[in-house]
């Protein structure tokens, strides 16, 4: 179910009123996973099987955890759930990579058992947002084991568990929760406690950037996709990939805000998963404001385990380069967002090497050249994103020098210009210096009519000049 | 904030009521689609024919044969959905032409006639054309810097010998899979099904196109397995076949015409459609 459908619209109206009935306080909880399990059924009724079962083992392992009586026992058992989890999610999004690759380097003799099984493992279906829940449940485990979580009872802890994966704001493309952030807020929610402030400002802005950003810049960024770029001008192809780089922002971080907006509506408050990446002034800082809670996730599950920064120089760059990666990998089962992981490593471990500073929040004169080059690298990167086959992206490279002498697409620019600027608007207005002036202008006491006029202006747009609805970007993850 | 959307919705009424603006062609991917089938499914006006078909053949009839013909070939998609489009609107030509191709199933969770006739939709537009998306605020810039977005797009486009290579190498070297042959052969009795249930609301007269393949890939054996496929689920016997004369097709990348194949294409299928009694004033 699309969070911008009437489906949706629909649904979210039932259960929020249902949800503040004086009746139904008691069964809040329950309401919401029910609620959460109709609105993945909606689309892939067979895969909720995955996501109950995911709810299930992890209820019961994270409690086993909690109460065993030694720390061995906790470990195995810790260790036994966070393999369990990294097995289902290889089996259902990686199979199909792995056997590819297999296939493609080892000669397997030709029968028809052999095919069958090929066949099974390359079309495993891959339930939606299992990369997410997957990584949920395994901050759940480690988090109980390293006795950050406890719960009363079992059931209370299963209700806890289902609720925190199976929250349907966060469901499909997260933000990824952490169990000590969220179980804390379970508990009975009044109407009169919801914070309209942030309720509407994310849910307006996430709308806006979705519907009127996102969806219309579609249409000028599928020209990167192989084999249109073939017949465009090295001009054109740049547009576009600029234009991808936009529409993917407001796509996520669209989708993230609508999130919030929705959880704050329901009482719950989801972190914020992006901050204006594209003002930040190094790769470090970009990924202190691009989907912070898996750059966090990485940093605490993954990175600080390995050793860190607290290691020798070139122990750190093996860290960066594994762990960006395997985060290039998380995102998809193709070798090309392995490639765009290992592009952010390598740039990571350049910064570390020439010591660049993380310069988070700071403003100096070298500030718009530093947040033009991340910028570039960032856009750049997104070709391996888009492309995740090594003959496509090579020739793409080939393409954009190829095609400097054909006509320009001023059609596309202008068109990329109209429904881009937006983006560029919301990241200037959080630059500091234009940020201070803003301030200035407006004034504090005039401040919440300028924010009101704001929010209409963009709900007008996103009613008027919708584009046409595609899926999340992140739901293929 | 409500006050500011209900000034700027109303004021974007009263200028679209007004005529103070004028209404252009969506400009976005998706919408030009959707509005097309509103288009047919809305208006009140009866169609002689129909083109029913995939990107392949959007836009060579409607650019190059001036008539009052319908066509219903969506980009993205294939002649499965123009026909749940007439269905769904339950509106027929006298003579309907489809597309038949590989590309029979090309988007399986491509559902546009679902999201166009949207009862919600439909009754905001009713309510205020401000909903049209020929009056979206960017169909309507754009049509007044008169930037043509999807002009003849293949015309602009150079031809890519490396791009038909790749093409022909890869239909040479890779005959129809297994899962190939199911995924054309359900393709093919979903549209008959379609058609069948057509022709038993409305005698709609039907005409199956062979869409004509490149010259490079032509005589390929994948090509070859797909007529096949099609011809024994679409048979003969059922339905009229229109193969059009010629082998030197010319596309830009394998697929979509050149912009003379298509003027000789649409020459070719005006000339049969007369044959089939629509005479040259459309009717």
């Amino acid at each position: 179910m699309l969070f911008n459908s009437y489906e949706f619209l629909f649904f979210f109206l039932i259960v929020w009123v249902l949800y503040y009935a004086p009746g139904f306080r008691k069964h809040q909880v329950l309401l919401l996973i029910v609620a959460s399990l109709v609105f993945y059924a909606w689309g892939a009724a067979r895969l909720t099987f995955i996501l109950l079962v995911a709810m299930a083992l992890n209820s019961a392992i994270s409690y086993l955890v909690d109460r065993s009586d030694s720390r061995k026992k906790a470990f195995i058992l810790a260790l036994t759930g966070v393999s369990i989890n990294v097995l289902i999610l290889a089996s259902f999004k990686y199979a199909g990579l792995l056997t590819d690759t297999f296939v493609g380097f080892v000669q397997l003799p030709h029968s028809s058992l052999v095919d069958k099984i090929i066949s099974v493992l390359l079309h495993m279906p891959l339930p939606i947002g299992i990369s997410f829940y997957t990584f949920e449940s395994i901050s759940l485990v480690v988090d109980v084991y390293k006795g950050k979580t406890r719960s009363k009872t079992f059931l209370e802890h299963a209700a806890f568990t289902s609720l925190f994966l199976s929250f349907f704001p966060h469901l499909i493309a997260g933000p990824i929760l952490r169990a000590t952030e969220f179980y804390p807020q379970i508990k009975t929610k009044l109407f009169k406690d919801i914070q309209w402030d942030r309720a509407v400002h994310f849910l307006v802005v996430g709308y806006f950037l979705k519907m009127f950003v996102a969806d219309n810049l579609s249409t000028a960024s599928r020209w990167i996709d192989f084999p249109m770029f073939e017949g465009n001008s090295s001009f054109g192809i740049v547009v576009s990939l600029v234009a991808f780089s936009a529409r993917i922002f407001a796509d996520f971080a669209g989708y993230s805000f609508i999130a919030v907006g929705l959880g704050a509506m329901l009482g719950y408050d989801l972190p914020v998963n992006f901050k204006t990446p594209y003002i930040s002034q190094s790769l470090r800082e970009f990924w202190q404001r691009w989907h912070i809670t898996l750059s966090t996730w990485i940093r605490d599950y993954m990175y600080i385990p390995l050793g860190g920064s607290r290691v020798v120089l070139w122990h750190v760059c093996l860290n960066l380069i594994v762990v960006m990666t395997l985060a290039g990998l998380w995102h998809g089962a193709a070798w090309g967002f392995a490639l765009w992981g290992l592009f952010h490593g390598i740039g990571l471990c350049l910064e570390h090497l020439f010591r660049i500073p993380n310069t988070y929040g700071t403003w100096t004169v070298w500030s718009p050249l530093r947040i033009i080059l991340t910028f570039t690298f960032v856009t750049l990167s997104w070709i391996f994103f888009k492309t995740s086959d090594f003959s496509q992206i090579s020739y793409f490279l080939v393409t954009v020098f190829r095609s400097i002498k054909e006509p320009f697409e001023l059609e596309r620019f202008v068109y990329v210009l109209f429904f881009g600027t937006p983006v560029l608007l919301y990241h200037l207005m959080k630059c500091q210096p234009i940020a201070n002036m803003l301030a200035s202008i407006t004034g504090k006491k005039y401040a919440p009519i300028f924010r009101g006029i704001a929010y209409g202006i963009m709900i007008s747009l996103a009613i008027l000049n919708a584009g046409p609805p595609y899926e999340f970007i992140y739901f293929q993850f | 904030m409500l006050v500011t959307v209900m000034s700027i919705l109303l004021a974007y009424h009263f200028l679209v009521t007004r005529d103070f603006v004028r209404m252009g062609h969506p400009v976005q991917f998706g919408n030009d689609r959707i509005a097309r089938i509103r288009e047919y499914a809305l208006s009140q006006k009866k169609y002689d024919v129909v083109f029913a078909g995939s990107s392949w053949m959007q836009g060579i009839t409607s650019r190059f044969i001036p008539r009052n013909w319908f066509d219903l070939c969506l980009g993205g998609g294939s002649a499965l959905e123009g026909c749940n489009v007439m269905l769904a609107a339950n509106k027929f030509p006298k003579v309907l032409m489809v597309e038949a191709s590989d590309r029979l199933d090309a988007h399986p969770h491509f559902h546009p006639v679902e999201e166009a006739l949207s009862p919600c939709t439909i009754a905001l537009i009713k309510l205020s054309p401000i909903f049209d998306l020929s009056y979206q605020p960017s169909s309507v810039l754009f049509g007044q810097l008169n930037m043509k977005f999807f002009g003849w797009l293949p015309a602009t486009h150079t031809v890519r010998s490396i791009r038909r290579h790749y093409l022909v190498w890869k239909r040479n070297k890779e005959p129809l899979s297994i899962e190939d042959k199911a995924r054309v052969r359900q393709g093919a009795i979903a549209l008959r099904r379609r058609l069948k249930r057509i022709r038993k609301k409305q005698n709609v007269d039907i005409i199956i196109l062979e869409i004509p393949r490149d010259k490079a890939i032509q005589n390929t054996k994948y090509v070859s397995e797909v007529n096949k496929i099609l011809k024994s689920e679409l048979s003969a016997r059922e339905f009229y076949w229109f193969k059009p004369e010629g082998n030197n097709w010319d596309t830009v990348d394998g697929a979509h015409f050149t912009k003379d194949t298509a003027k000789v294409l649409a020459r070719l299928v005006e000339a049969e459609l007369v044959k089939h009694g629509v005479t040259s004033s459309g009717k």
